[in-house]
């Protein structure tokens, strides 16, 4: 049974707190979960983004690429307080077919791939948050739960069972969530 | 070598709860598949399930068909939806009490197998439409079907899919190749003879049996190559992904055939979310009153 403050973050959305919650992103295909986490701010966020570079300009779209939806899970970060030297990320998905044919029209790299690719560019890039650890890649689907209370980071691969990628050393807290 | 003692003919005769589809829907089928066929006898078919009617008509006075003025009779409906579309929601009506039911034997929970089948249904219907195929109603169907034999294979599975999963890694297996190496056959082929049990039209049974090896077909078939990558977006995605998880081969080779490129596949995948939400919200509703 879900955790009464339990926030599901689905494909293309992006969500972030300042108020202790517990975090679950499934269905985590080729997509790409980005969970950051300010522990002395208390902030969190998370972004489930589908395809690595825009294609729609739309504000309401920002989350459905990697592209855009890593600048703006850490710019709400910050807005909530979040600083860049306290805050850590965990990349978690990116997962591929097992047999990619390589003819003239499919050369290039999967979805999966491509996602891992373009989330590290863009962190690289923005430069300051630490990417404390990542799961990516393989051909199963993921879910990602994080409970701010335990700091605990873990991921469900189907058919494979649950492992803990992190933990967060935290305060203990307690209370519901609420997007900011 | 195979060691199952479990022949496809004892899954059809032995599986309790082996999905089946209403008469007036198989018959709504046959009858828009006829060069012969008309709205008179569509509806005259419906008419046999009140179910079914009920729901027709309510789709058709939906906001999605934004239609001008209210549709009262299912002839109207059929006239006004097309035979294509009205066949389509009976068969999304048809299927779905059995395939919201969690497949054990693939590490699918509840509702988990309807999600990717109506992703894939969504899906292969986009590609379709990005190819600029005239058919795109049958290809709904088709994605909709394909992985029809999962639900009758899935008992029999059960207790497996750690050991599954195991021997396609360490022996670098797609899962399909996987089921046959357990079982001697795998559950497209298992689809396959449930398909011809119910009578379904050769350009459905075509993408059951093919839709992870569309080259070995013969002749291509756009609907079969439609409903591949159809499928393989909809694991891209995760919609409804089991034990086997993407763990398939892709073949390149669809999209020569349909003129497409992997640009095109970022295209479809933009618009799928919307797409999808939007559809299976109201098809939901509608399948499950």
């Amino acid at each position: 049974m879900k955790d009464k403050s339990e926030q599901v973050v689905g494909l293309a959305q992006i969500f972030v707190s300042a108020d202790p919650c517990v975090l679950s992103c499934p269905s985590i295909g080729s997509s790409v979960a980005l969970l950051g986490f300010d522990p002395k701010a208390g902030v969190v966020g998370l972004a489930h983004a589908l395809l690595p570079v825009v294609r729609s300009r739309q504000a309401s779209a920002f989350g459905k690429y990697v592209e855009t939806a890593v600048p703006e899970l850490l710019n709400r970060m910050t807005a909530l307080g979040a600083e860049k030297d306290s805050t850590s990320l965990v990349l978690v998905g990116g997962a591929v077919s097992t047999q990619w044919g390589n003819t003239k029209s499919a050369g290039g790299q999967q979805l999966g791939e491509r996602n891992v690719a373009k989330a590290l560019a863009m962190l690289e890039e923005l430069g300051g948050e630490r990417l404390k650890a990542t799961d990516v890649g393989g051909n199963m689907g993921r879910t990602l739960t994080f409970d701010t209370a335990t700091g605990e980071v873990r991921v469900q691969t189907t058919g494979k069972g649950s492992k803990v990628v992190c933990r967060f050393a935290i305060a203990a807290r307690s209370g519901a969530c609420r997007q900011a | 070598m195979p060691a199952s003692i479990i022949t496809i003919d004892d899954i059809l005769k032995k599986t309790a709860d082996l999905p089946s589809v209403p008469a007036a829907a198989l018959k709504v089928m046959q009858e828009s598949e006829s060069p012969n066929g008309t709205a008179a006898n569509v509806a005259s078919h419906l008419s046999q399930d009140q179910s079914l009617s009920a729901r027709i008509l309510r789709l058709a006075n939906s906001p999605y068909y934004g239609l001008s003025k209210q549709v009262v009779s299912l002839q109207e409906s059929v006239v006004l939806l097309g035979m294509r579309s009205v066949r389509n929601l009976a068969m999304v009506a048809a299927t779905y009490p059995w395939m919201v039911r969690p497949l054990k034997g693939y590490a699918l929970g509840p509702k988990e197998m309807w999600t990717h089948s109506f992703g894939v249904a969504i899906g292969s219907q986009l590609v379709a439409q990005k190819a600029k195929l005239a058919h795109h109603e049958t290809v709904f169907l088709a994605g909709l079907l394909h992985d029809l034999g999962k639900v009758a294979l899935s008992i029999w599975l059960e207790g497996k899919i750690a050991a599954m999963i195991n021997l396609a890694a360490r022996d670098n297996l797609t899962f399909d190749q996987a089921e046959q190496r357990v079982l001697g056959y795998d559950h497209t082929e298992v689809g396959e003879h449930l398909a011809r049990l119910w009578n379904l039209p050769d350009s459905l049974v075509a993408p059951i049996r093919f839709h992870h090896w569309p080259n070995a077909m013969e002749t291509p078939d756009l609907t079969v190559d439609c409903v591949h990558i159809g499928d393989y977006l909809t694991m891209t995605m995760g919609f409804g992904l089991g034990g086997d998880g993407l763990n398939y081969a892709f073949h390149p080779e669809t999209l020569d055939r349909l003129h497409l490129s992997l640009d095109d596949l970022d295209d479809i995948s933009d618009i799928f979310v919307t797409r999808y939400e939007a559809c299976e919200a109201l098809f939901t509703e509608l399948a499950a009153a």
